[in-house]
């Protein structure tokens, strides 16, 4: 919320400086964003002494007082004697633009008149900005207290509605500075006209909305004077004419949204109901609304003429030729009109208070301050009486205390007279009850005080967060258990990035069209029912699209490589809920290494087995690899990885066909490697300590052993079936050759350590068992002898 | 007898190699060599002299005999340095094993902050990135069309199920599954309907709870300033009023601009302090929600890990973190 230095001023006295103040009651809780000086671009007031049209351009003669300028214009609506911000040739405007004469035929504008966009008060305004003509000519803007001010812009937490205001900041100030607030004249004289005779109101919902009142006046629709016009562009709202702005300037000055309809083009009386189904109202920014049942409505006996506490109609609004005003000040319930407001995507200043909360307590203060301000600036005649419909009075709540809790909560040692001041100076009328008791009273605009915690942090927010010393609590607490999983995560990470791969992290939504492609089973997605964009509909069941995603964006930036792995979430649809898993996930691809010592090579599948037998190792697992039935793997060079009988997770190269999908080339140099694998299913297999196991007693003995097997067979099979022999102590695959005559048949080479723990070997012993081991191999595999 | 001395000395000066060694050896202690022909002269000495003379020899011969050894010894280690000089390498080439592996300074960061708590005695829990709107936000004092949820643009998968927008799900959930007193952080991922050059629609929190009996504002602001100064090293901590719908009262956490020091810049707004933290009291309503007893009262707080990675590393945009490009990746090995 913006608001003006010099504004704040006429509700309560302020000695500190703007940029002090904005620290103050930043350390309040009145969080400050900026604090900005107006800038004049050093303009003085002009005043039009001659006019002459030429191609739709205004050829003025502007007095400065100290001399008379030429400048075009282009705004239509200049008019002798008007006056405006002038700058001369040279002069700098805050948007960057210099200003430079030019020429219109034989016309040579001198300057340039004003608009409040260029003087950036307004984003963009629709003509120039017109100043007071009792103002002097060649008077310098910054010398009047209008322009001479600062905007400060308040970022208010939503608890805080009381004070989206001048009102309420200036209570607050007045808390903390300790002074007392001085309220504006509220009054205005009356004619022999009675409302009661013109209009009435009926209330068909009081739940939601508690208070309506009107009052009437015949006026007199004329711009606003300048203090009211700058005021509400100082606030961020756009100048209308004087009984829209006056609203305008009431709801900021007091935070009563209130709302004026031209009571001749009313229908009737007034009723506050709720709208018909598809019932439709065209509202005040042009654009038509469809209603329905929960939405409250202000019609007349025709048609709603408002959307409670949200905006008006269009056809009900003040215009230039309105003569009567009916102005409503009303009260609403903030959760129907937030809905409401959401509902239609319709926000305005009005529904923003009133889905904060407006004080039912100030629809007539506020409507009395219109009606002067209506008097004085629209020539307003205000008839006597007015309709306050209500069922209940609206009384403030009372909360007992404690001295002794706040300080316990807060951890400090204020003294009792100490917080019964700053709960005196926020009108909370404090009232000693026992030696540790007292009762406050909370005013019906601050809706967020409920119980002791909340008075205890407003005595904490005035005396300054920084008057509570830091102290170290002593907590006696147990710890859990964790699982392996949660302990596993960080070293896993540890352990890759040793290995040489980098850790991505990606948005764990992701498209559904790529992630179909990864997928076994759509049914199981969990979508999104409003996306940010369509790229990220669905949540991730996989790791592998943002790893390629990651591969591919690192291609286009002409890496030669990607090593990269992720630990995240997945996410599965269960029932209305949805399961999550956590998931390492890694992809390889391009030059292993590139350097003096190896020369160039290129990841492949056993670069990425690395990962899933550190796994194996980490977690003391084995997996099985079978041969891969996933869709996006390339068949003859991946393994789905099982564990205990689950499927957890899969290694190999990326099917051929897939690179298509991510618009990569396939070239059988550069292939890309992915794995995945379920941290959460491998758990409940992990155990977590490896009992020691004995070393060899005996010296041990070490044998090659090579032979000749079908390619189809796995080395692991061959090896394991090596490893059943009791003697067998350690095997080694060292060396496996598939150029052999026979192109069917590869060679395997195996170092085998032989242990024996009763006595030393003898020779015999050893050719026995080696030919123990390679018969078994013979029968199994049908291995032959390497010759 | 000096002359003899004069030149060997002059000529073991000169040896290079075993061979100049192995002839200046002959030369003077061969069976014809210099000092056996001294030997000879000795013949027509009387026997004092011949006493006197022998000796002189004898002291020649072994001071010949140690300077060669020690010329030997000396050729010896001259060869080998040199042998060893010829098998030189680079050693300013890099290592055959590279550390070109790198974790994402999301995870250092999140290590990092973990390592500070534990040490302080938090336990490390772990929530559901999705979650009821019930844990969101109902159970955390955020009913069905409060203004507070404006503040967190929401994902959602149906009515009741949504992408959790911070952490403090998890208080609730351990809370429920656990008695007091609990003392935890926790840290994940959370998703708000956000995006530009500040934000991203996903982000990492760490949410942290401690409660126990008798809890003060006073301790929060210990534990939080502590961590703060280890984190950031010896920055100055202020504590402002704010507002969260879970606790009361709430406070924001700023600390002194580590790229200014204070003085006032561009990430600092010129204000010359740096918002870090949101933390509180744990607002009684959700203690009630939980069935915490009456005595039990502590606080909480949430910080994004984002920010105080690009703060640390001096990242300049949120987007890097989700790129994932590799130059960028292996500047955090």
């Amino acid at each position: 919320m913006k608001v003006s230095y010099n504004w704040l001023k006429e509700f309560v006295d302020i000695e500190l400086s703007a940029a002090e103040l904005a620290e103050k009651i930043t350390m309040a809780g009145l969080e400050v964003d900026s604090v900005t000086k107006i800038d004049t671009c050093g303009s003085v007031v002009g005043e039009i002494v001659d006019i002459t049209e030429k191609d739709n351009l205004y050829l003025t003669k502007v007095d400065i007082g100290s001399e008379v300028l030429n400048i075009a214009t282009a705004d239509k609506n200049v008019n002798l004697h008007d006056k405006f911000p002038v700058v001369k040739e040279g002069a700098l405007l805050s948007n960057g633009v210099k200003i430079s004469k030019k020429k219109f035929g034989d016309f040579v504008s001198e300057g340039m008149m004003l608009s409040a966009e260029e003087l950036n008060l307004e984003d963009s305004s629709s003509g120039l900005l017109k100043l007071d003509e009792t103002l002097r000519n060649g008077m310098a803007l910054s010398e009047i207290d209008e322009f001479n001010d600062y905007i400060i812009d308040i970022e208010l937490t939503p608890n805080r509605a009381d004070a989206l205001s001048i009102l309420g900041v200036a209570r607050d100030i007045k808390a903390i500075t300790k002074k007392s607030i001085k309220y504006p004249k509220m009054d205005f004289a009356l004619v022999e006209k009675n409302i009661k005779n013109y209009i009435s109101v009926k209330i068909d919902d009081y739940k939601n909305c508690p208070r309506y009142t009107l009052l009437m006046a015949d006026v007199v629709v004329k711009p606003s004077p300048m203090f009211i016009r700058l005021r509400l562009l100082k606030s961020g709202i756009r100048p209308i004419n004087n009984v829209v702005d006056i609203t305008n300037y009431v709801l900021m000055a007091m935070g009563q949204p209130m709302h004026s309809f031209d009571f001749n083009r009313l229908s009737g009386d007034i009723c506050v109901r709720r709208a018909k189904n598809k019932e439709k109202i065209l509202a005040l920014d042009s654009k038509e609304y469809e209603l329905d049942e929960s939405m409250l409505v202000i019609a007349d006996s025709k048609k709603p003429v408002a959307i409670a506490g949200v905006m008006g109609s269009e056809e009900s609004s003040v215009t230039d030729d309105t003569k009567t005003v009916a102005l409503e000040s009303a009260h609403f319930n903030p959760v129907s009109v937030r809905m409401t407001a959401r509902k239609l995507k319709l926000h305005s200043e009005s529904s923003h208070r009133f889905e904060r909360g407006v004080d039912p307590n100030l629809c007539l203060t506020a409507s009395s301050y219109a009606m002067s301000l209506l008097e004085k600036y629209a020539d307003a005649k205000v008839y006597m009486g007015y309709i306050d419909q209500k069922e209940t009075e609206f009384k403030p709540k009372t909360i007992v205390c404690s001295f002794e809790g706040i300080n316990r909560l807060l951890g400090s040692d204020f003294e009792q007279k100490a917080v019964k001041e700053i709960v005196e100076y926020l009108d909370f009328k404090p009232k000693v009850i026992s030696i540790d008791k007292f009762k406050v009273t909370i005013p019906t605009y601050r809706f967020d005080i409920e119980g002791e915690a909340d008075i205890a942090e407003e005595v904490a927010r005035c005396m300054g967060y920084d008057k509570i010393a830091p102290t170290l609590p002593v907590v006696q607490t147990s710890f859990k258990r964790k699982k392996p999983v949660d302990y596993a995560k960080h070293q896993i990470t540890k352990t890759l990035a040793d290995m040489g791969l980098s850790e991505s992290v990606n948005y764990s939504f992701t498209d559904s069209s790529k992630l179909k492609l990864f997928s076994k089973n759509e049914d199981e997605f969990v979508y999104l029912k409003n996306p940010l964009i369509e790229g990220q509909d669905v949540m991730r069941t996989t790791l592998v699209c943002g790893l390629l995603d990651n591969l591919k964006f690192n291609m286009s930036k002409n890496a030669k490589s990607a090593a990269l792995f992720e630990i995240g979430r997945v996410f599965f649809k269960d029932g209305d809920f949805a399961k999550e898993s956590d998931r390492l996930g890694a992809v390889m691809w391009g030059e292993a290494s590139f350097n003096w010592i190896e020369g160039r090579r290129f990841y492949d599948f056993y670069d990425m087995k690395s990962v899933t037998e550190m796994l194996e190792k980490l977690f003391n697992i084995e997996f099985l690899y079978r041969k891969t039935e996933r869709k996006f793997l390339h068949t003859g060079r991946g393994a789905d990885l099982f564990v205990g009988g689950k499927d957890v997770g899969f290694i190999g190269e990326l099917h051929p066909d897939f690179y298509d999908y991510y618009d990569i080339k396939f070239d059988k140099n550069m292939r890309i490697i992915l794995c995945e694998v379920d941290l959460n299913s491998i758990a409940e297999y992990v155990t977590r300590v490896k009992m020691f196991e004995k070393l060899p007693k005996l010296p041990t003995v070490v044998r090659d052993l090579a032979v000749v097997v079908d390619k189809s067979i796995n080395a692991s099979d061959v090896k394991r079936a090596i490893g059943l022999f009791d003697n067998v102590y350690e095997v080694v695959l060292f060396d496996v050759y598939d150029k052999l005559e026979d192109s069917s048949k590869k060679s395997l080479a195996f170092r085998i350590v032989l242990k024996n723990d009763d006595k030393t070997f003898v020779d015999t012993e050893i050719e026995e068992i080696m030919n123990n081991i390679f018969n078994a191999l013979v029968k199994k595999f049908d291995a032959k002898l390497r010759g | 007898m000096y002359h003899i001395k004069k030149e060997f000395e002059a000529l073991i000066a000169d040896a290079k190699t075993e061979e100049d060694i192995k002839q200046i050896k002959a030369k003077f202690l061969g069976k014809k060599g210099k000092v056996s022909e001294l030997f000879k002269q000795m013949g027509g000495l009387g026997d004092e002299q011949k006493k006197e003379f022998g000796k002189n020899i004898n002291k020649l011969k072994q001071y010949i005999e140690d300077s060669l050894t020690n010329k030997q010894t000396q050729i010896k280690e001259i060869r080998k340095k040199e042998s060893l000089e010829k098998e030189s390498i680079d050693v300013t080439l890099p290592a055959r094993r590279g550390f070109l592996g790198s974790i994402h300074p999301i995870t250092k960061t999140i290590i990092e902050i973990e390592d500070i708590f534990k040490s302080m005695g938090f336990d490390v829990e772990t929530g559901y990135e999705i979650e009821f709107d019930r844990y969101n936000f109902e159970m955390l004092n955020i009913p069905k069309e409060h203004p507070a949820r404006d503040m967190q643009d929401t994902f959602y998968i149906n009515d009741n199920v949504l992408l959790r927008t911070h952490t403090s799900p998890t208080q609730i959930r351990v809370m429920e599954s656990k008695k007091p007193p609990v003392m935890f952080i926790s840290p994940g991922k959370v998703y708000r309907r956000d995006s530009d050059i500040t934000h991203s629609p996903m982000f990492h929190q760490v949410e942290g709870l401690l409660i126990d009996k008798d809890i003060h504002f006073s301790d929060l602001k210990g534990v939080l300033s502590d961590f703060l100064k280890i984190f950031f090293g010896d920055v100055p901590v202020r504590f402002r009023p704010s507002y969260f719908p879970f606790t009361e009262p709430s406070a924001e956490v700023d600390i002194g601009c580590i790229i200014c020091g204070g003085k006032g810049c561009r990430v600092c707004s010129n204000t010359g302090y740096l918002e870090v933290l949101g933390c509180g009291m744990v607002h009684p309503n959700v203690l009630k929600n939980v069935n915490y007893p009456d005595e039990y009262n502590g606080f909480a707080f949430g910080l994004g890990v984002e920010r105080f990675a690009m703060l640390k590393y001096g990242i300049d945009n949120i987007k890097l973190f989700f790129e994932n490009d590799i130059r960028f990746l292996k500047q955090f090995s």
